[in-house]
């Protein structure tokens, strides 16, 4: 992992809006929550502890947020987190200076990468997919690729958390539906780390909470003190789906998710001050023709937007959809392309984490040989992160006096010094070099290049065992819930 | 241009106001309600249909056209008979349990109501049970599940089989739908049908209709 690299280096992002824009769009979202309120379960333990902290709340369940309230937990919020790996010996940032690259996010589906063909997930693809991620530089974290539908819910995610944690040494980004497989994640992750307390020191995973825009239903409360009471930090992954759940504008998009966002870290602070949690919910778009996801360049756009905004308050940011494409099966030129353009998207944008590499369909199909294709892509990306070095040796003009003008640089020990360091090395693709001698250096032809790395990795990696007595303890874990394999 | 004519013509146009207006002044002219229910008002929206179907317009225009059609159907339906031939067909439609994802059901859902059917929306996050009882209502021809997230897509399977159970798939065909379902999904679970969007919904659903016509 990277623990000591900044992954943005000395890059800008890209500031899409001006200052007095972002300024409109923060006092929107406390006008929103003081004013128009945000849908609560009423019949939760929430509902006590906001109307204590001043909070105004109506007989339908609707909290009424005192803006200072909002800005005091804002404040007391810690900023950044330190998700340790499963063996702690490294870690990864969480805050707004990095970006966490994680694969997958339930998909139902798995393109079979020797066929070709979608069908359902299995514990035994899940397993290959996390090997896949623990062996490829460039993917930081490992967020449940495969959802295992054939079997019930908390029984097949308690399965997807043990398999994700057996089979890679890197942290884990998980999502369930329920507390239950979540309770049974704090337990397991316990025993990882060798007691609760341990767990809370170093967190061994982050965890998606996923409301609908402002609106909580009594199990994602559950889950946010869960996750608040035992150090677990809280990714909050709304999605607004601009023109049906939330505006169709983009700034009325972006301050529905951030409103969303903002209740959560009330709700985290009330509980204990200086819990963590990172803006990750998403403005997407409805496409007003079929009602499918769509406005693909404008949640781009909303990204920027949303990063911008809450970077200029200090709050860590969350995730970017990125490397995911839009076709239906195979990782085709469509999919090729939307992975490509969301993670230039996300490199502009430079979000805490980007969720979903790997997968396709938007994030109903999870591809082996797209996962190989986005950690090529986040290595493009962090090569542009690094950014241009300006210094006079880097600027070369003792080497260009040394040099006779119009001879070449190739032999100078300044290009030999530099030539590592200056010049990105791609993993696969993305060279002049590459052997198409076989075909016509098409969409084929980089499949077979992606599939032959891909061979490479599975063949060659090998996870870092977990310990003898972890699995033990966790098998009895498993058996506690009834998710035995 | 007869009344009825106007009637389909100002609803495609999307003028609520005018299309009460014309509803009214049909039924005073004398046409009954079911012919301007037929003539004008479902001739109207089967054109709008149409130009969704061809992209001419999208979901939020043909949902604005479609409050203009329920006004003008609020008006109509203290003078329609109660005869089956006067009645809209019957669909149910709810999220499976453990989804709070209401868009795509909302969309679907909104859609149908607008081009003609009776939609009953149970909500949210509704346990199989619940799809029965709304099922057991006399003459509901579908019942539509709506699952959004990978992890409650196993619940449609769970529907679909208490509905068998109760023996409410021998009068009434089910169908799905959501972002993670596939046809070959919904063919395992023995779903009857399933639509990858609003306007192959519509479709889906005229077409078991017509199967059981037949």
């Amino acid at each position: 992992m990277n623990s000591q690299r900044t992954y943005h280096g000395d890059t800008n992002p890209y500031n899409i809006l001006s200052g007095s824009d972002v300024r409109k769009i923060q006092e929107a979202v406390f006008q929103l929550m003081e004013e128009i309120g945000i849908k609560f379960d009423a019949e939760t333990r929430a509902m006590k502890l906001l109307s204590q902290a001043g909070c105004k709340i109506t007989a339908d369940g609707t909290v009424h947020f005192p803006t200072n309230l909002v800005e005091n937990s804002l404040r007391t919020a810690i900023k950044s987190v330190k998700l340790w790996d499963r063996s702690e010996e490294d870690y990864i940032e969480f805050n707004n200076q990095n970006t966490i690259m994680v694969a997958g996010n339930t998909c139902t589906d798995i393109i079979d990468y020797r066929t070709g063909k979608a069908r359902s997930g299995s514990i035994d693809d899940l397993a290959t997919t996390v090997k896949l991620a623990d062996g490829l530089a460039n993917i930081d974290a490992v967020g449940g690729p495969i959802k295992l539908v054939d079997e019930s819910n908390v029984a097949g995610q308690i399965k997807e958390f043990v398999t994700s944690a057996v089979n890679t040494n890197k942290p884990l980004m998980y999502v369930s539906d329920d507390v239950q497989p979540l309770s049974a994640a704090i337990e397991i992750g316990s025993i990882i780390r060798g007691g609760t307390k341990q767990l809370k020191e170093r967190p061994y995973f982050g965890y998606l909470i996923s409301p609908q825009p402002l609106s909580f239903s009594k199990n994602h409360i559950d889950q946010i003190y869960l996750c608040v009471e035992n150090g677990i930090p809280i990714v909050s992954a709304s999605m607004g789906v601009g023109g049906a759940s939330t505006p169709i504008t983009i700034a009325g998009n972006v301050v529905h998710c951030l409103a969303t966002d903002f209740a959560i870290i009330v709700m985290s602070e009330l509980i204990q001050t200086g819990s963590f949690c990172a803006c990750s919910s998403v403005p997407a778009f409805m496409n007003p023709a079929d009602g499918l996801l769509g406005g693909f360049p404008e949640t781009i756009l909303a990204e920027q937007a949303r990063c911008q905004v809450l970077r200029d308050m200090g709050l860590p940011l969350g995730g970017s959809a990125a490397g995911i494409g839009g076709g239906r099966n195979y990782l085709d030129g469509h999919n090729i392309s939307l992975a490509a353009l969301f993670m230039m998207g996300a490199c502009y944008s430079q979000p805490g984490l980007c969720f979903g590499l790997g997968s396709i369909n938007l994030m109903n199909s999870f591809s082996l040989h797209a996962l190989v294709y986005c950690n090529e892509l986040v290595g493009w990306v962090r090569r542009m992160w690094d950014g241009i070095q300006v210094n006079e040796d880097t600027l070369a003009l003792d080497v260009t006096r040394a040099v006779e003008p119009g001879a070449g640089y190739m032999a100078e020990m300044h290009t030999a010094l530099h030539c590592r360091t200056e010049i990105w090395k791609p993993d696969c693709l993305f060279t002049f070099g590459m052997d198409d001698s076989a075909g016509d250096g098409g969409p084929d032809q980089m499949i077979q290049h992606l599939d032959e790395r891909l061979h490479e990795v599975l063949n060659s990696h090998q996870p870092q065992p977990l310990p003898a007595s972890v699995a033990r303890q966790i098998s009895e874990i498993q058996h506690k819930y009834g998710a035995e394999f | 241009m007869t009344i009825l004519q106007k009637i389909s013509q100002s609803l495609q146009d999307g003028h609520v106001e005018e299309v009460k207006e014309l509803v009214e002044a049909a039924l005073t002219e004398g046409y009954s309600a079911g012919d301007i229910l037929s003539g004008g008002l479902v001739a109207g929206m089967e054109v709008i249909g149409q130009r969704f179907k061809t992209g001419e317009l999208f979901i939020p225009e043909v949902l604005l056209r479609a409050g203009a059609m329920h006004a003008g159907l609020d008006l109509l339906e203290p003078h329609l008979s109660k005869s089956k031939s006067d009645q809209l067909p019957k669909i149910v439609i709810g999220t499976v349990a453990g989804d709070i994802h209401d868009i795509g059901k909302n969309i679907v859902g909104m859609m149908l109501r607008g081009v003609g059917f009776q939609v009953i929306d149970i909500g949210i996050n509704c346990p199989p049970e619940k799809f029965v009882e709304a099922a057991r209502e006399e003459d509901v021809k579908i019942v539509a599940l709506s699952a959004l997230l990978s992890t409650t897509m196993p619940k449609l399977a769970e529907t679909i089989t208490a509905l068998k159970e109760a023996g409410i798939t021998k009068k009434t065909k089910t169908i799905v739908g959501g972002a993670p379902v596939s046809q070959a999904y919904a063919t395992e679970i023995g779903a009857a049908g399933y639509a990858p969007d609003a306007g192959a919904a519509i479709d889906l659903v005229r077409e078991l209709l017509s199967e059981e016509n037949d």
